[in-house]
């Protein structure tokens, strides 16, 4: 897990300095996929917690919701319905949010 | 408790490698394109500013200019003594403002037009309506007429553009308001027993568009925001007829 943490910041710090070029065609749709990642990350923080975290299912989840978000969004691009976009951001951010309840429920059990 | 593979840890670390060069390189993308929306915006406003103080200088500039031609074209008629005729002429051909008294109609769409859907013309004002209230108002007499503020003459065109209305080319919608300047009396009567009067007085029952129409002591038209006429023939000053657009070849020509 802490692993991942760090793999996380390296990752940022070599984005901020290697800076690569996002495929212009694919700029719309990282976003949601950042979201759904932060929603793995958080998931996979609380089973840390919780004591049954999984890399397989860290990486499964990762990998699907990142994708299923972006293709989703896509998808609702190509049929003219811009609110898939938020409705993945509602349904991402209600899940970091829960998933944050439990993290503080676990750490301050309150 | 998990018994994680190698493979999977490996695919975990560079899943969370991948995520944060996401997270890096798109927050660096929509800082920049924020950086360069403010950078664009002062220009933009700057142009802005530019182009109205441009549009104000020009529109003033136009402003002289036609004082400037009135007052030669005054001058020129004063010289040649025909400015009584070009009075005259000018009212007749529509192109000055007009007060006097009149008649004043209202129209507008039934109120179940937005149920009954768009296609149903028969819950709608169309332009043949006003066309032929128009014509009719002219064939009475009227010395000047105009629609909701615009004013009409033989080259006025009045037509349905999707769904409204255009007199020359400026859009009005409903309710409209045709005002005529003439004899109230006559205007009056004569539009209550005419063809026209008669069909939107039945049609007013029947689908419940509104056809009001009322004398008025006093209204003031204004002139034609262009001038539409180039030339006119047969124009005989205090004449019967010299209805300026009662010709059924004027509508649309314009």
């Amino acid at each position: 897990m802490s692993l991942i943490v760090l793999a996380l910041v390296v990752g940022a710090l070599i984005g901020l300095l290697v800076q690569p070029a996002v495929p212009a065609a694919l700029a719309p749709y990282l976003p949601m996929a950042i979201v759904a990642a932060m929603d793995a990350l958080l998931g996979a923080a609380r089973a840390r917690l919780e004591g049954s975290f999984s890399e397989r299912t860290f990486v499964l989840s990762l990998a699907t919701n990142a994708a299923f978000a972006a293709a989703l969004v896509w998808t609702g691009d190509r049929l003219g319905i811009g609110e898939f976009s938020t409705a993945v951001v509602v349904v991402f951010s209600l899940r970091i949010f829960q998933n944050l309840a439990a993290i503080r429920r676990r750490i301050l059990g309150g | 408790m998990a018994r994680s593979s190698r493979g999977w840890r490996v695919a975990a670390v560079a899943l969370a490698l991948l995520a944060g060069v996401s997270v890096a390189s798109t927050g660096i993308r929509v800082a920049r394109a924020q950086a360069a929306a403010r950078s664009r915006r002062p220009a933009l406003l700057e142009l802005l500013k530019q182009r109205t103080a441009e549009g104000d200088q020009l529109r003033g500039k136009l402003r002289d200019l036609r004082r400037e031609l009135e007052a030669l074209a005054r001058q020129e008629i004063g010289a040649s003594g025909l400015s009584g005729e070009v009075a005259t002429l000018r009212l007749a051909a529509g192109l000055t403002a007009v007060e006097g008294p009149g008649v004043e109609v209202v129209m507008a769409d039934s109120p179940l037009a937005s149920r009954v859907g768009r296609s149903d013309p028969r819950y709608r004002i169309q332009d043949l309506d006003v066309q032929r209230l128009i014509n009719e108002l002219w064939a009475l007499g009227a010395e000047a007429v105009a629609v909701n503020g615009e004013r009409t003459g033989a080259l006025t065109p009045v037509r349905m553009a999707g769904n409204v209305l255009l007199v020359g080319v400026r859009p009005v919608g409903s309710p409209y308001k045709v005002q005529a300047v003439g004899d109230p009396e006559r205007l009056y009567s004569g539009l209550l027993a005419s063809e026209v009067g008669k069909d939107l007085r039945s049609w007013s029952s029947l689908y419940g568009i509104r056809f009001e129409v009322r004398k008025a002591r006093s209204m003031s038209l204004p002139a034609p925001s262009e001038p539409s006429s180039r030339s006119r023939e047969g124009l005989e000053p205090g004449g019967g007829r010299r209805s300026p657009g009662a010709v059924g070849g004027g509508w649309g020509g314009g």
